[in-house]
């Protein structure tokens, strides 16, 4: 099952990329949808963050959270400030190792 | 040497320095790719099958909270949905450029090549395509190496240093800075609110009504400002 949900991500994924060089002229996306979706990875990145930052394992909001949400306030100082994915990493796990 | 293979060498150049922020991602996503219980082999095909950082690591974290396969591929979905805009930003260049030329570009488009050859292609050089097949390469090539030592990596550290937490720590270095306008905080905060109080959602829906309901507001935010 991983397998096939995987390649039909993937040809999801191409089928974005490929999808303006295809010369269909059926695939013009209106301006105001392009409008929309420059927010699509901002929205669901977030989300995911928020869902892993403020709920713990046992799905209760903010209890179990707390040296994640200091982890993640130093991470995002960090990532602020070096825009690196590798320091990032680096600040917010020594927090959370730190307080747990 | 001839002009376009000239061209070749002048994107894989340009595409050097951001392999900085590429190869720790793939070391990262191979670490987690094994950490969220993907086997070796998944784990280093989908850098090729799927060849997107976040959306890669989206999949390995959906997956492995028992996501179910339409949540998991929706939300990969989504988060592609720029890559349609990068695609049109060019067509107009690579749509008459040969079938086999358009699915190679296609598979090999990604943010950091679209950044890098976007101004060849603006500039109307004549072998812009070969400076994205070099560029686009160059990033395929390194995302591979990266996320087949991060698999070897993965298998030998600890499970217990809580290193999935690294996949929302990744989200973060991203998007933060990112986050300059306000319709790009208004996505966020919608997003992540509705992601935070959704979760007895069944099947996880939370992350597509989320992705869907943030992108919604960013975009409706943008669009009111500009009228």
């Amino acid at each position: 099952m991983i397998w096939l949900v995987m390649i039909a991500s993937g040809l999801a994924n191409f089928a974005a990329r490929y999808s303006m060089f295809s010369g269909f002229k059926l695939l013009k996306i209106p301006q105001y949808l392009e409008e929309y979706f420059r927010f699509a990875p901002t929205a669901a990145l977030s989300a995911i963050i928020a869902a892993s930052v403020f709920v713990d394992e046992n799905g209760l909001i903010f209890e179990g959270s707390v040296s994640k949400i200091y982890a993640a306030m130093f991470a995002s100082c960090i990532a602020l400030l070096s825009r690196s994915i590798l320091f990032t990493i680096v600040a917010g796990l020594s927090v959370l190792w730190i307080l747990s | 040497m001839q002009a376009n293979w000239c061209e070749f060498w002048k994107g894989v150049l340009a595409q050097m320095p951001l392999q900085l922020g590429v190869i720790p991602f793939g070391l990262v996503f191979g670490v987690l790719g094994v950490a969220s219980g993907l086997s070796t082999a998944q784990t280093i095909l989908m850098s090729s099958i799927i060849f997107g950082g976040a959306s890669q690591v989206v999949f390995a974290q959906l997956w492995s909270i028992g996501a179910s396969p339409v949540v998991t591929g929706g939300s990969v979905a989504i988060i592609n949905l720029r890559h349609i805009i990068y695609s049109a930003n060019i067509s107009k260049y690579i749509s008459t450029l040969s079938l086999r030329w358009r699915l190679v570009l296609g598979y090999l488009l990604t943010d950091e090549a679209f950044a890098v050859s976007l101004q060849e292609f603006e500039n109307n050089n004549e072998f812009a395509h070969y400076h994205l097949l070099g560029g686009g390469l160059t990033l395929w090539v390194f995302w591979q190496i990266s996320t087949v030592t991060g698999v070897l990596l993965g298998t030998k550290i600890p499970t217990n240093l809580n290193l999935e937490f690294a996949i929302p720590l990744t989200f973060i270095a991203i998007i933060l800075p990112k986050l300059r306008s306000f319709s790009h905080l208004s996505a966020a905060l919608t997003a992540s609110i509705i992601a935070i109080f959704g979760q007895d959602l069944p099947n996880n829906l939370w992350i597509i009504f989320a992705a869907l309901i943030g992108m919604a507001v960013g975009g409706y935010i943008e669009k009111s400002k500009s009228q």
